[in-house]
């Protein structure tokens, strides 16, 4: 959507009177509807016109069964709105706890297909290691450090592969 | 309830919130119209385009004229009008007009400026006046 560019005219006639507003006080209130307009008639209508109950007795019953009427239905209304809030809360932990799962399954099944990859390794780098050591003894010293050199970088990158705990 | 969209005029954010004197609505003008019948109007928003009206905070612009590609910069303190040539569209005008209000009224975002079209008004008629003492009895 091409949005054009808002102006700003060098002058704003404004004449600078204007404060910040106290974000302190809640000065600004919004309009609110009648909540339950058809109790509100029906109390009204009692309370001014009785005899359109069948007199005043029966226009206090009627007000007040409409009164008690209005007053459970904004209660369960509020319980409503408060499970809503939960159930929204339950959700969202209930997509975080997917994404942990998905995370962690996909680390074990990582974990699986290099397994034995990992254990090689290992096994091979302290083989060249032992090796190594055998080799000094016997005089090979250039050989004898290639095959530590090599021996230890396997291990470690062996060990250090490994996917350890944490979830990140 | 649910009204039709303006095809006369179009909002921006609000600009400069909750800095005085320089916060204002800006208004583009889309297609040539008499101001007289618009007003504006403080809403909370709490979905996207969707306001409820706050109590007794009315802008009425008065009648005037104004053409496609101009600008109307409504800012919420008090000040005089002005009008400005702008450039783009050339030969277009940028009105400044003023709310006249003592205090910011936008730096919470959720408090929105809403357009409204008149459609129809009744006017409450003025009660008679009273019979003139000289009156009586003549």
């Amino acid at each position: 959507m091409n949005e054009a560019k808002v102006p700003l005219p060098s002058e704003s006639g404004s004449d600078g009177s204007q404060a910040k507003a106290d974000a302190n006080i809640q000065e600004l209130v919004p309009a609110k509807a009648s909540a339950m307009p058809m109790a509100d008639s029906i109390i009204g209508l009692a309370s001014s016109n009785s005899r359109a109950f069948g007199g005043e007795v029966a226009s206090t019953l009627v007000a007040g069964v409409a009164a008690q009427m209005a007053s459970e239905l904004q209660q369960t209304r509020a319980e409503l709105s408060s499970v809503r809030v939960t159930a929204e809360a339950s959700a969202s932990d209930l997509a975080d706890e997917r994404v942990k799962s998905a995370v962690l399954s996909e680390r074990l099944r990582a974990f699986q297909a290099t397994r034995h990859l990992k254990h090689l390794g290992v096994a091979v780098g302290t083989l060249l290691l032992g090796t190594a050591f055998q080799l000094s003894r016997t005089g090979n010293t250039p050989i004898a450090i290639t095959a530590a050199v090599i021996g230890a970088l396997l291990v470690l990158v062996s060990w250090w592969s490994v996917p350890r705990g944490g979830d990140k | 309830m649910i009204v039709a969209d303006l095809q006369e005029l179009k909002l921006f954010p609000v600009a400069d919130r909750g800095i005085p004197n320089q916060e204002r609505i800006p208004i583009q003008v889309l297609k040539s119209t008499d101001l007289g019948k618009f007003g504006v109007l403080v809403g909370v928003s709490y979905y996207h385009k969707i306001a409820t009206p706050v109590r007794d905070n009315l802008f009425w612009f008065g009648d005037g004229l104004v053409n496609a590609g101009d600008w109307i910069l409504l800012y919420t303190g008090s000040g005089t009008p002005r009008a400005d040539d702008w450039t783009t569209p050339p030969g277009s005008k940028v009105y400044s007009v003023h709310w006249g209000r003592p205090t910011t009224m936008f730096a919470n975002t959720s408090v929105v400026p809403v357009i409204f079209a008149v459609q129809g008004v009744d006017v409450g008629a003025s009660p008679s006046d009273l019979p003139q003492l000289g009156a009586i009895g003549a």
